[in-house]
């Protein structure tokens, strides 16, 4: 098809993930752009285009500081937490298209500190049909994402099986891969499946541990034909972007009346996704899982098509989502323990897994990553990287 | 502060006018007859968009659950929360389930614990006067009905 390995991701770069950055989302954005530009092997003056977040900050502030004088086009993703892997598809679009040479997608926010979640008005206000939030969801408290999901997790676990330990097996394996990965925000502090069982309620299945972490930092990747990034780093892998898609649930606005009940963007994408590749779920070294809560990476390794409806609970039991099991998944610790930077960060581990610069971490001789993104009530983006040579 | 529907929503408006006669409606559409939520211009079902509310029995079955004992910080009135998500009884035998998610409050002898719930429990509307606009759909577990059925 039309973009299969026509871009590459070409520069990454990340900036500290903390609780409590003391800097502006502007300035964790310029930090991650300038990484990312760096590692390019490009000045930041070349980017011209750009598709920013759609809250913390905009393109002109990024115009304004990295002195961007012919941004030819901006877009942004809005799927939620889908935004960063629909991001890449629009960038690979402006890329081939021409329209663009180096593109900039990029994520930075001040989640600890900054608390956006405490606002009402905010949250709605970034939602899918805001006037339906505000009449029908909103007035009895289903406010928190943790609650949307965990609805849908309520009847896997009766349907299926699913149990609160292997939900504890997910958590442990996101914070055993933080801790083989210094630049995580919960490196250093390891975590047991006693620790997940204790751990407070926040709404039923769901326990503190169960929950990602709020952070403060960017990260940010630039992204270039493929063919220039040849040019420009003869001396390593290319990382090309094999197959993209974006697929969005019946009911998008809403997951309360969606018939088949499991079904999510990715369910629909994965198989698009795979196809641009000619690739299929058994060829991923790893994958980068969007992972806000445990339950919502069990459920996508079930909808992409690692494993079927309902077999996720076995999946990952007895570390089969761990390094050196049948699939690792978030090698960087992913939102639970890495950090929550609306899944640029899973892009950016993938990248340096493809290139083998990971460590104590790196997945040997990895080929193929994909990389998946959930936003909102199901939305859904499905990235898979493949290693070419330099 | 908790959050209060805009009960002169041009979309929304006869659900309001429905709950403050103490009923719950659904969309429906005129031409094939399917019930149906969310609101919509288009019958998911046949592309008809000549659409109305109709009211329904206010009786249903839990479809899924959850219990959120520190909700929101603008919504601690309503801690502990039980929140069911409920498939309702409808006028018209369809394959559409139609749907509405909403608090699960005590019985009246429940005091402050959190209501028994589980997949399958009957349950029927109660219709809480907030003020003189706005009238909320509530659900208790239903008292004819002594044992859960599935769904």
């Amino acid at each position: 098809m039309g973009l299969t390995d026509q871009v590459a991701i070409v520069g990454v770069g990340d900036t500290d993930y903390t609780r409590g950055s003391g800097r502006s989302n502007v300035r964790l954005a310029v930090e991650a752009a300038l990484g990312a530009a760096r590692d390019a092997g490009i000045d930041s003056s070349q980017i011209d285009g750009i598709v920013p977040p759609y809250a913390g900050f905009d393109a002109a502030d990024l115009e304004l500081n990295l002195q961007l004088h012919d941004v030819k086009y901006c877009t942004m993703a809005r799927i939620g937490g889908a935004s960063s892997v629909q991001g890449l598809m629009s960038a690979a679009a402006m890329l081939s298209a021409g329209v663009c040479e180096y593109v900039l997608a990029i994520r930075a926010r001040n989640g600890y500190s900054e608390r956006t979640g405490s606002n009402i008005g905010f949250i709605i206000a970034a939602l899918p049909s805001p006037q339906y939030r505000r009449d029908f969801d909103f007035p009895q408290g289903f406010t928190m994402p943790a609650q949307w999901y965990a609805m849908i997790a309520r009847r896997h676990i009766d349907e299926f099986g699913t149990t609160s330990a292997h939900l504890g097996e997910i958590a442990v394996a996101m914070r055993h891969h933080a801790n083989l990965n210094p630049h995580a925000q919960m490196h250093g502090r390891p975590l047991t499946l006693e620790d997940h069982a204790n751990s407070r309620l926040i709404t039923d299945p769901y326990r503190l541990l169960d929950c990602c972490v709020e952070t403060d930092g960017g990260a940010a990747v630039v992204l270039t034909t493929t063919e220039r990034a040849r040019r420009l780093h003869a001396d390593r892998p290319v990382v090309t972007l094999a197959g993209m898609a974006e697929a969005h649930p019946e009911t998008p606005n809403d997951l309360v009346n969606r018939q088949d009940w499991f079904s999510l963007g990715v369910t629909k994408a994965a198989p698009r996704a795979f196809e641009m590749a000619s690739a299929r779920p058994d060829d991923m070294d790893a994958a980068m899982i969007y992972d806000p809560f445990t339950f919502q990476l069990l459920h996508q390794l079930e909808e992409i098509g690692f494993c079927s409806r309902g077999e996720g609970g076995r999946f990952v039991s007895d570390g089969g989502i761990k390094l050196g099991g049948r699939l690792p998944v978030n090698t960087h610790g992913g939102l639970m323990s890495e950090g929550h930077v609306s899944g640029m960060n899973h892009v950016v581990e993938a990248v340096r897994q493809l290139r083998g610069e990971c460590g104590e971490r790196q997945v040997p001789d990895a080929r193929h990553i994909l990389v998946s993104g959930w936003g909102d009530y199901g939305d859904g983006a499905i990235a898979i990287l493949r290693r070419g040579e330099g | 502060m908790v959050l209060l529907p805009d009960v002169h929503d041009q979309d929304h408006a006869p659900f309001w006018q429905s709950t403050s006669r103490g009923r719950v409606s659904v969309q429906a559409c005129r031409t094939c007859q399917e019930r149906f939520l969310p609101p919509r211009q288009v019958c998911p079902s046949c592309g008809g968009m000549d659409i109305k509310w109709v009211e329904q029995s206010g009786r249903g079955a839990v479809y899924s659950w959850t219990f959120t004992p520190r909700p929101h910080a603008s919504y601690q009135e309503f801690a502990p929360l039980t929140l069911v998500i409920v498939a309702l009884e409808l006028d018209r035998e369809q394959e559409r389930q139609v749907r509405l998610v909403g608090r699960l409050v005590p019985d009246k002898q429940g005091g402050d614990e959190p209501p028994p719930v589980a997949i399958g429990l009957p349950v029927v509307a109660e219709f809480r006067t907030v003020d003189d606009a706005v009238t909320l759909v509530e659900w208790r577990a239903d008292p004819n009905c002594a044992q859960a059925q599935s769904t």
